[in-house]
């Protein structure tokens, strides 16, 4: 493994960082709030961390994809861990695993909190919380790979460490720039949530934080109810339609603005993930019905809650908690699948539950009749081997961590079966919001153990589980 | 420019990795998935699997705005479609390899009845370039600049030399001979040596000069004049075959030796002048049967290198004069540096050169694009030769004066047939020949020499 290959790109993203930092700064001084060290403080301590690590390129700059898989493991939690150094010294979280678990959880934009009171925290903090999901959203690599100059690291291994999906390739010939389409993409539709609920009557404040946490599907709101604290059915459809759009492969979106509408429309992932919003936002309309009483309300918040737990992001318009148990049931299958691979959604991914349903339909029909040759297509492609393969190898270490973790917390930790089974499930997912005591996404009062492991599987899920799973098995890296 | 490779095999991941660093954008067609995955893990290239003759694929690729479409498959026949059909769909410019020898003769009539531009064939490439080594007086590769007026030579510092101890500013005195050293290999490290650098024995170093200088350095040197009038060649290849036909026309006396019987007795029906071996060349006993020691020269042609390295170490144990060595994966020779294998032959390295060269001469297109293009040290260095325009920014200027970027050096000029190798006071008039030595920075035209 190269070391010293690691340390530089791990000193790059301190330097990135702590540019990003200079935002919330920028916010706390415009409102007048008296918060620079909470963000100077961090910004100072990364660059003296950044710029002795970046200022000589190593000469050997031989990168391979276990570097790769170090180097994004190891960033999301340097990330993680000097990025809630503004929530700890400005007094907003005091406990510093708190803070913790709140910077992974905006990183992963998982949007689980610790927070109970959101309202009358300073403007500064509420932006650097909502930024977090922005920059996990489309990951902190990928903007790496972007901004850097032509010469250095082009390794697609950490654009693939990074990315989400069972395939993840280029758009473009050249690595810089499919990073750049896909942030252009992605600032880009930030941008046009941000007008439409500008055109709302949202304050533009709350309309930039909100589409920070929409882009990321992460689900950090800055009212203490959510989304329901505007109380405007247009701002639930704006974001609902958003969050929708963030959880689509966003090689869709660039192959639409090349003019290739009929092959983006055609992709059998997307058509599946909007077959299963449909359904599922059917059953739930037909089953809420009893409670709120109008089909306009009930469509709407049965539409908003759909979007909000398949894409991953946990904003909320209603108390999941209180719904029947059908329809809590929906949900929860929607935690488990997630939104499409390649967007800035968790979960599964729908593609990998189309392969692993296809993977497991053929295999019980070579059991049926052992002579048939059986082939099935993804795509429209041939589904090839090595795909389901590793796909097939996704879920057991999924299933695998998810046990291990649930068990652990519960260990600690006991707040209900209901809450502790889908409290691991929501930030292994990285939507948020679990069940029973947890369908505000409220983890105020798990330990602090509990909220480790639990921040440990925020960005386990969020990194596919592979490159975290790597990095705590030294045997991989020793030679 | 848009690039699209069509095979990824030796040639087609020589290119890839080339053409790369050059900056270009390029996807690669290729059947074998897991070749794909390969490289796109190495380099910044965006792959494709499906077949490059297929008209899906290639839009799929982007051909409609590709600049140049290379096909290099195992295939000739699928290398010819796949770029009858990419100009057809709009790439404007096609490169394919056709290397059976049963095509040789009318590869000038596919590149101008067919519309292909250039029609590569790395074994006649090859095999032209080690006939040249052959027939020249001390069978050392020597490449040339401006049409033969300049030449670049690869020479090792051996125990004792005269080179040994000479610090570059004092080169020419020392050896009584104009030369420049324009680069070293010292270990793993190529160097572009400065008036301060002092030579070591065991350095590899690249020397440009005039003919008459190089024959007096080489008289320095102790290297004697030893005509080759009969060559062993190991391998039956299809190098070997377009290199016996030649060096038989050129009057050597040839003994080829193969183990398949087939290909032996095909050789024997093509050259009935030459002597054919049915055995195996790593077989120290037939090898002394057959008197290898008694040749001028051995070449090492068969398909595996690591066999073409032992037939060519076991050729030096019999005090060969002259040996060539086939070696494809050039990575190979750093590790057996030591065992000094002296002309070492890279088919695919020269063909992947040549393409290299005309993508770059195609990227600027006035007259002061690259000429010739060389290679040196497994591609870490490279010698490029421009001519100087009326529009050049260098001219007129002495060249210690000129703000010269870091790791380059101009190594000769040759101006109205007098070769001159530069000091600080010279200076670029219009219509010189320019070989410019640097690494890094795949110069396209004179001014990119400038910072």
């Amino acid at each position: 493994m190269s070391f010293a290959m690691v340390a530089y790109l791990l000193g790059q993203i301190c330097k990135i960082e702590a540019t990003l930092m200079i935002l919330p700064l920028g916010v706390s001084f415009i409102y007048g709030e008296r918060l620079q060290l909470a963000f100077l403080i961090p910004i100072a301590v990364l660059l003296a961390i950044g710029i002795p690590l970046t200022i000589k390129k190593p000469q050997n700059t031989h990168f391979y994809a276990k570097d790769a898989f170090a180097v994004v493991a190891l960033s999301w939690f340097v990330m993680s861990f000097f990025g809630a150094a503004p929530f700890v010294i400005s007094g907003a979280i005091p406990n510093c695993i708190d803070a913790f678990f709140e910077t992974a959880s905006g990183f992963t934009t998982t949007g689980a909190t610790i927070l109970t009171v959101i309202e009358g925290l300073p403007m500064g903090i509420l932006f650097w919380r909502s930024l977090t999901h922005w920059i996990g959203g489309m990951g902190v690599l990928v903007f790496m790979l972007a901004i850097m100059p032509e010469r250095e690291t082009q390794s697609i291994f950490l654009m693939k460490a990074e990315s989400t999906g069972p395939q993840v390739g280029k758009i473009v010939s050249k690595l810089r720039v499919t990073a750049r389409i896909l942030y252009g993409i992605y600032i880009g539709l930030t941008l046009i949530e941000f007008i439409f609920l500008l055109c709302g009557g949202m304050p533009v404040f709350d309309s930039i934080v909100n589409s920070f946490s929409t882009a990321g599907t992460g689900g950090f709101s800055i009212k203490n109810a959510s989304i329901a604290g505007y109380n405007s059915a247009y701002a639930e459809y704006v974001i609902a339609v958003f969050m929708i759009l963030f959880g689509i492969n966003f090689n869709i979106f660039y192959l639409i603005l090349v003019g290739q509408v009929r092959e983006a429309l055609g992709s059998e992932e997307l058509r599946v993930y909007l077959g299963v919003i449909a359904v599922s936002t059917a059953i739930l309309t037909v089953n809420l019905y009893k409670i709120y009483g109008t089909f306009e309300k009930t469509f709407r918040i049965s539409f908003f809650q759909v979007s909000s737990i398949i894409t991953t992001t946990g904003f909320a318009t209603a108390d999941i908690g209180t719904f029947p148990t059908l329809s809590k049931f929906v949900l929860l299958v929607l935690i488990l699948f997630g939104a499409c691979a390649g967007s800035t959604g968790g979960g599964i991914k729908i593609a990998r539950v189309i392969i692993l349903i296809k993977g497991a339909r053929a295999e019980i029909r070579r059991l049926i009749s052992p002579n048939a040759v059986v082939s099935s297509k993804f795509e429209g492609k041939p589904l090839d081997s090595a795909l389901v393969r590793s796909t097939g190898a996704y879920l057991p270490a999924y299933v695998g961590l998810f046990a291990i973790s649930a068990l652990a917390v519960s260990i600690f930790d006991d707040f209900g079966f209901e809450a502790n089974f889908t409290g691991v499930m929501t930030c292994l997912g990285n939507v948020g919001p679990g069940l029973g005591k947890l369908s505000g996404g409220v983890f105020a009062d798990y330990s602090g153990v509990s909220k480790l492991i639990l921040s440990f599987d925020m960005i386990a899920g969020r990194l596919e589980l592979f490159p975290v799973l790597m990095l705590f098995s030294p045997k991989e890296y020793r030679r | 420019m848009n690039i699209i490779i069509i095979g990824a095999g030796k040639l087609g991941d020589a290119l890839v990795s080339c053409l790369t660093k050059e900056g270009h954008d390029i996807t690669l067609i290729e059947t074998d998935k897991e070749l794909i995955e390969t490289i796109v893990g190495k380099y910044d290239v965006l792959g494709i699997s499906g077949n490059g003759a297929n008209i899906d694929t290639l839009r799929q690729a982007g051909v409609q705005k590709a600049d140049i479409v290379i096909a290099t498959t195992a295939n000739d026949e699928l290398n010819v479609l796949c770029c009858l059909l990419s100009s057809k769909l709009g790439a404007r410019h096609t490169v394919a390899r056709v290397r059976e020898t049963r095509y040789s003769k009318q590869l000038a009539f596919m590149r101008q009845e067919l519309g292909i531009s250039m029609v590569v064939n790395p074994e006649l490439d090859a095999a032209n370039e080690i006939s040249r080594i052959l027939r020249s007086s001390r069978t050392i590769k020597i490449d040339s600049f401006a049409k033969g007026r300049a030449d670049l030579v690869e020479l090792r510092v051996e125990d004792h030399s005269p080179l040994e101890g000479v610090k570059m500013s004092e080169l020419s005195s020392r050896l009584k001979c104009k030369v420049l050293i324009c680069a070293v290999q010292r270990g793993e490290k190529t160097i572009i040596p400065d008036g301060r650098f002092v030579l070591q024995t065991g350095d590899r170093v690249h020397i440009t000069a005039s003919h008459i200088e190089l024959e007096k350095l080489f008289k320095t040197l102790g290297l004697s004049k030893q005509r080759v009038h009969s060559a062993m060649i190991v391998g039956g290849s299809t190098t070997a075959y377009y290199l016996v036909g030649q060096l038989i026309d050129s009057g050597f006396r040839i003994k080829i030796v193969e183990q398949d019987r087939d290909k032996c007795e095909r050789f024997s029906e093509t050259f009935p002048k030459a002597t054919v071996i049915c055995g195996n060349g790593t077989n120290d006993s037939l090898m002394d049967e057959e008197g290898l020691g008694q040749y001028d020269a051995c070449v090492a042609l068969t398909g595996i290198d690591e066999e073409n390295i032992i037939i060519s170490l076991l050729a030096r144990s019999k005090q060969v004069p002259s040996i060539i060595t086939k070696v494809n994966n050039s990575s190979l020779l750093r590790v057996i540096n030591e065992l000094s294998v002296d002309n070492a032959i890279s088919p695919k390295d020269l063909t992947a050169n040549h393409i290299v060269k005309y993508v770059r001469s195609q990227e600027s297109n006035d007259s002061s694009s690259v000429q010739t293009l060389y290679k040196l040290f497994d591609n870490s260095i490279e010698a490029v030769e421009f001519v100087v325009t009326e529009d050049c920014a260098c001219t007129h200027i002495p060249l210690k004066e000129l703000k010269k970027k870091n790791n380059l050096l101009i190594a000769c000029i040759v101006r109205a047939g007098q070769t001159l190798i530069p000091g600080g006071n010279d200076t670029m008039a219009v219509g010189d020949s320019v070989a410019v030595v640097s690494s890094d920075l795949y110069l396209r035209n004179l001014d990119e020499i400038l910072a």
